[in-house]
């Protein structure tokens, strides 16, 4: 085990100087978890050998993908049934055309400008159409929108972009067989059950030190993934919409809902984040940057001429429109799945693969910088509490009674 | 009997098995934390149900002992641990100290 010890020191020593740049730079940690990782394999890889990193180790590829799915669901779960009822429409307009609008022109570019055959090109919209929840919610968490309005309408939004990521995906690619069937049929009892089954099952067994809320979680979103992964949709699409469902109950439960944030970007997450920057090859992007950069414009381009207007058309003053068009032009989890699809079932090649998850990993990067740089909005941050009281953001709650969960 | 591709490929990695319970027992056998949080009888039945299931698990349905899941154990070895320490009071620990030495021979005696 001592080298699968020394590799996991090095990850989580990554993950620290990750956290330690993004307080002394003031970016997000997952960003610069994203930086980290490509840096370190950049180096790394020149000195020692691009094999040392190890992000194709078992135990790796396991962390990062539960930290994918737990982090997707905390951000479902961060949905208020209130706000969603209220802000629906707006979360839907700017979700959708956040997805059509880059999927549309991205696939037109690369077709007609680039000269690519029609199904890579298809493909390239599909990953290019995408929105991180992954990056989005990590940012809002940082700066306590998660808890505003503001900040579920958005995670509302990027869900729905999502869903219609997955949709074309299945819809050009993957053509829906009984295995969709069986995964629908068997998520909607779940998503009915589990919001009735959750805080009675917890409120009867649950704040016990063996943590038995978290590992009934853990295996609903494990088992929903295999389902999806079975029926060829992604593990990570029914992670959200469990946290949807169970973000009355659950996503209340301030304490549990913080002990899970502990697990995720304690130690899930910087896996995620550090091995999706390793994917990168800055060499590679030196050689050949005409496709990263094409693809980037074209798709930070689509998004500010989809987006901005919807939002504004909702009221949103400049700065806030900006921000949320900027927020939506990141790509990171289904931009990679997109690209990975089509690179194992032979639709793209290397090259194209290359480009596609260069450019993916970029806009995880690049939006947020500017966003986060030049259009943050002050005025929606959370108010700062008198001394000695956290924000809910941040809040640990104390130890609770298993009778306290809300249901 | 454990079948051989389930059986630790190096001794050292038998810290991987019997996680909680070895964790927990150790923790047990300091004499010397902080017991009115704790409670060890609970603790124990909870490492022997985790260990029990995995037994019978193990020997039902086949869990395969991946790369992946000899680290989540060891890992979940070494964090249990820590956690362990972290509860040690070094005030008790100092004012129990003959107790919890004289304790771990008599173990040392009949668990050689």
């Amino acid at each position: 085990m001592t080298s699968v010890w020394a590799l996991a020191a090095l990850w989580l020593g990554l993950a620290l100087i990750a956290s330690l740049l993004s307080i002394w730079f003031r970016i997000s940690t997952a960003l610069s978890e994203i930086v980290v990782g490509t840096i370190a394999q950049l180096i790394i890889g020149a000195v020692v050998g691009a094999a040392v990193l190890g992000t194709d180790e078992s135990w790796v590829k396991c962390l990062s993908g539960i930290g994918a799915i737990v982090l997707t669901f905390l951000a479902g779960a961060e949905l208020d049934p209130q706000v969603f009822k209220l802000k629906w429409k707006e979360a839907a307009a700017v979700g959708f055309v956040s997805f059509a609008l880059p999927f549309l022109a991205c696939a037109a570019a690369a077709h007609y400008v680039l000269g690519w055959p029609v199904m890579p090109s298809w493909l390239a919209g599909v990953a290019m159409s995408t929105t991180s929840v992954a990056v989005v919610y990590a940012v809002m968490l940082e700066f306590g929108f998660n808890t505003t309005e503001y900040g579920k309408t958005i995670l509302a939004a990027c869900f729905v972009t999502d869903l219609g990521t997955v949709v074309a995906l299945g819809l050009i690619f993957a053509p829906f067989t009984m295995k969709t069937l069986v995964f629908l049929g068997v998520g909607v009892v779940v998503f009915v059950v589990l919001p009735w089954l959750t805080p009675r099952f917890f409120r009867l067994y649950g704040g016990r030190p063996s943590e038995l809320e978290t590992k009934f979680l853990l295996m609903c979103l494990l088992g929903m993934g295999a389902l999806a992964t079975w029926a060829d949709s992604e593990a990570v699409l029914p992670a959200y919409l469990l946290g949807m469902v169970l973000a009355g109950t659950v996503g209340k439960d301030h304490a549990l809902v913080r002990r899970l944030r502990t697990l995720t970007f304690g130690l899930l997450t910087p896996f995620y984040f550090i091995r999706a920057g390793s994917f990168v090859s800055i060499p590679q992007l030196v050689a050949a940057p005409a496709a990263f950069l094409f693809f980037l414009v074209v798709k930070v381009g689509a998004k500010i001429i989809g987006v901005y207007p919807v939002t504004r058309l909702f009221g949103s003053p400049t700065r806030e429109a900006m921000y949320t068009t900027l927020l939506m032009s990141t790509g990171l989890t289904f931009g990679t799945i997109s690209a990975l699809f089509g690179l194992s079932h032979g639709i793209i090649d290397q090259g194209q693969y290359s480009s596609l998850v260069a450019t993916v990993i970029a806009s995880a990067v690049i939006p947020t910088v500017i966003a986060n740089a030049f259009y943050l909005p002050h005025h929606l941050m959370p108010k700062p509490q008198p001394e000695g009281i956290l924000p809910e953001h941040a809040r640990a709650a104390p130890p609770r009674p298993a009778s306290t969960v809300a249901e | 009997m454990i079948p051989a591709d389930r059986m630790p490929s190096r001794p050292d990695e038998e810290a991987c098995d019997g996680t909680g319970l070895a964790s927990i027992g150790a923790v047990d056998r300091s004499g010397a934390r902080r017991v009115d949080h704790i409670d060890p009888g609970r603790d124990f039945r909870r490492a022997d149900r985790n260990s029990l299931v995995g037994v019978v698990a193990g020997n039902t349905i086949g869990l395969t002992l991946s790369e992946w899941v000899n680290f989540l154990a060891g890992f979940g070895a070494i964090l249990l641990t820590f956690l362990a320490g972290t509860e040690i009071d070094p005030g008790v620990a100092r004012k129990h100290f003959q107790f919890s030495l004289s304790l771990n021979r008599v173990e040392q005696e009949i668990f050689p």
